[in-house]
């Protein structure tokens, strides 16, 4: 049972604000007229039934779909917030690889690489040296405990310590964001506990953002808010009871917040 | 004999469909009607010198059916890359068929007769398509006259047998592909240690020995059998040999790219080559010999053509001629079959890495990188055995090559043209995957 909350009051420019989005595939309304802030340290829930909207809504607020109508804009701290629903589909990629990262369900990673290489490979693409990159990733994978693996393959590796690879590679590049699509929708309770620990430690426990679609109320419950999406809408969006409240560093390679 | 009878209407109910849906065939059929046309053309080809008579008639036989081995590789290759894309397996509905409670048998029937049904249409498409180029193929000079419409047609009896044979490979290897997964209403998942196939290749072997004798006996030229056989023993001994070689020598090599990758386009392609060098070699070591005696040859022939036409007889300087022609010919079809066989290749790897490929574009990986992959995957096996077979070419022949450079440049830029000609349509093969690999990225 979700703890219904007020959401607490928050200060400062939202780091991630969508406002009126919609989308629409053929006749099905996806997204109808969907407005969200999301706060800097804030770890957000979507939930909802399937074909509800909530993997079209992380999608859009992401860049990897543009609204039909509305806009979204990321702020990073510090700076004027762009808007990315107008950028074009170069510029939208390069955002997700530079400011964001993404979790999905089934990892994703690419078999040939070892898992070092799996996590250097953002940076990589960002234009970071071989050298610099896999020296970054084996730090995440240490911080993940993943220590002595950054050899393995995907095929050497149980289904808990890929999806740890997947969070290092989300990681990695130190995003603003980050997005994860039921990230433990694959793995059994015991290694989803974990994963989702390892996956909070590293992202809010270090005052990042986290962004999840989750179908688990368990998983969606140890976030600091929850979102409800049914029919393209939000139809509720509160506090979970559960939020963490310690410290830091638990997962992160050089040993505190940036 | 009950899950025979329950096979049936499963069958029929699921062919009555099969072209519904055109990403289930179009691919597939295509490809095989690519191979059904390209094996069809080039064995009429080579078909057509046997009609040739005079003092070197018998020698006009003997080359076309070197040329038929030599090109035989890049065959076989690209009638595999056919069948297994045919073979691929189509993992949700097999196992959903498996949890209603339908037999192993059913469902493996319904594999292997879908791929058959496929690669049937395609053949019948690529015999329509290799009676469509008759007459263009057929403008082709030799002895000093046009190949003709006649002369590229096959006849029915050697026109089944080529089509015979591609329809096995096609149903051998969808049967090897089940082999090597397990069905279960849970899901497809491929077996810890795949078969090994090698056999098949012994197959392959004798198989390809019988046609050749088949086609000799069937076209009267049986004194020419002792001939071929040792041709066939001279030829298949270093074949084998490059085999084993060339897979090894494209690990090495790679291995030395994938030390130095900076980027990671060249970390992902050569991490991809190394996940089967012997794939690679498959793909793409058809050329390596036909480079070879395209570099070889063309420079001797164009060494021969110049050096002596002021005492040659009409005849002589004919066959000198054709030669030359027909040596280039053979590498430049060797690596029009080598184009084809990437471009399925491609193809179909981006089908079977749909998802992958989607989540990668997520994370911000753009279809310039993956395209920038790909490529280099291809190409780095190709820059490797075109250096292999050029640099054995001047090793064992450099007196006559560097004469030629001198006497004959023309030639040789003729040489070098249809070599840059070959890369080219490789490239092309790799191009022709973009539009699927744009079309899975589309899906996101």
């Amino acid at each position: 049972m979700t703890a219904s909350l007020p959401l607490p009051h928050r200060q400062g420019p939202p780091l991630l604000s969508a406002l009126g989005l919609t989308k629409t595939y053929g006749t099905t309304r996806a997204l109808d007229g969907v407005d969200l802030s999301i706060m800097p340290g804030e770890s957000v829930a979507i939930m909802g039934p399937s074909g509800s909207g909530k993997t079209t809504l992380m999608h859009c607020l992401s860049g990897i779909l543009v609204p039909d109508d509305g806009s979204v804009q990321l702020a990073a701290p510090g700076t004027s917030p762009v808007e990315i629903t107008v950028y074009g589909e170069e510029e939208r990629a390069r955002l997700r690889r530079e400011k964001l990262g993404f979790v999905f369900q089934e990892g994703l990673l690419l078999p040939e690489l070892t898992a070092q290489e799996n996590v250097a490979l953002p940076l990589m693409l960002s234009g970071v040296g071989r050298a610099e990159a896999q020296d970054r990733a084996r730090q995440w994978l240490g911080a993940l405990g993943l220590d002595g693996m950054h050899e393995r393959r995907l095929g050497e590796l149980s289904g808990g310590q890929a999806q740890r690879v997947a969070i290092a590679r989300a990681q990695v590049a130190e995003p603003l964001v980050v997005f994860a699509d039921e990230p433990t929708g694959a793995l059994d309770s015991t290694t989803s506990e974990q994963v989702l620990t390892a996956l909070l430690d590293s992202t809010t426990g270090r005052g990042r953002t986290l962004v999840m679609v989750t179908h688990d109320q368990a998983t969606a419950d140890r976030c600091s808010r929850l979102v409800r999406v049914q029919d393209g809408r939000i139809v509720a969006d509160s506090a979970c009871g559960s939020r963490r409240s310690d410290g830091y560093a638990t997962a992160h390679p050089a040993g505190g917040a940036r | 004999m009950t899950s025979m009878t329950g096979t049936l209407p499963i069958l029929t109910l699921f062919l009555g469909r099969l072209f519904q849906d055109r990403k289930v065939w179009l691919l597939p059929v295509t490809a095989y009607a690519v191979v059904g046309a390209l094996a069809l053309t080039v064995t009429a080809g080579a078909r057509s010198f046997w009609g040739i008579e005079g003092d070197w008639g018998g020698f006009y036989t003997l080359l076309s059916i070197f040329a038929l081995m030599l090109l035989s590789i890049p065959l076989m290759g690209l009638a595999g890359s056919a069948a297994r894309l045919l073979a691929r397996r189509r993992d949700e509905r097999l196992s959903s068929l498996r949890l209603i409670g339908a037999s192993s048998w059913t469902v493996r029937s319904l594999a292997v007769t879908e791929a058959a049904v496929l690669a049937a249409v395609g053949l019948v498409v690529g015999t329509v398509v290799y009676l469509a180029l008759m007459p263009l193929v057929g403008l082709l000079q030799f002895a000093g006259r046009p190949i003709g419409v006649a002369g590229m047609w096959l006849g029915v009896p050697i026109l089944l047998l080529v089509l015979g044979v591609l329809m096995l490979m096609a149903v051998g290897s969808s049967v090897m592909g089940l082999q090597r997964i397990e069905i279960s209403p849970l899901g497809v998942r491929t077996r810890q240690a795949p078969a090994r196939a090698h056999w098949v290749w012994a197959l392959v072997a004798v198989g390809a020995v019988t046609a050749a004798q088949f086609l000799v006996r069937s076209t009267g030229a049986q004194d020419m059998a002792m001939v071929l056989v040792m041709m066939l023993i001279g030829f298949g001994l270093p074949m084998l040999a490059l085999h084993f070689i060339g897979p090894w020598l494209i690990a090495v090599l790679t291995r030395r790219t994938l030390r130095r990758a900076d980027t990671p386009e060249r970390l992902v392609a050569a991490r991809s080559v190394l996940e089967s060098p012997q794939q690679a070699w498959r793909q793409i070591g058809g050329v390596a010999v036909t480079t070879y005696i395209g570099v070889v040859g063309g420079a001797g022939m164009a060494l021969a053509g110049s050096a002596s036409s002021t005492g040659m007889r009409a005849e002589d300087m004919l066959m000198t001629q054709d030669l030359r022609t027909g040596v280039l010919l053979t590498m430049l079809i060797s690596f029009l079959l080598t184009a084809c066989s990437v471009g399925i290749t491609q193809a179909a790897q981006v089908l079977d890495r749909a998802e992958l490929y989607r989540g990668l574009g997520q994370l911000g990986m753009t279809r310039t990188h993956l395209d920038g992959i790909r490529r280099r995957a291809v190409f780095g096996p190709l820059w490797i055995v075109l250096g292999f077979a050029l640099t054995a070419a001047v090793v064992t022949t450099l007196p006559v090559l560097g004469l030629s450079l001198v006497l004959a440049p023309v030639s040789m830029l003729v040489v070098a043209a249809t070599l840059i000609g070959g890369v080219l349509l490789v490239r092309g093969g790799v191009s022709a995957s973009g539009p699927t690999l744009r079309g899975v990225l589309a899906e996101a």
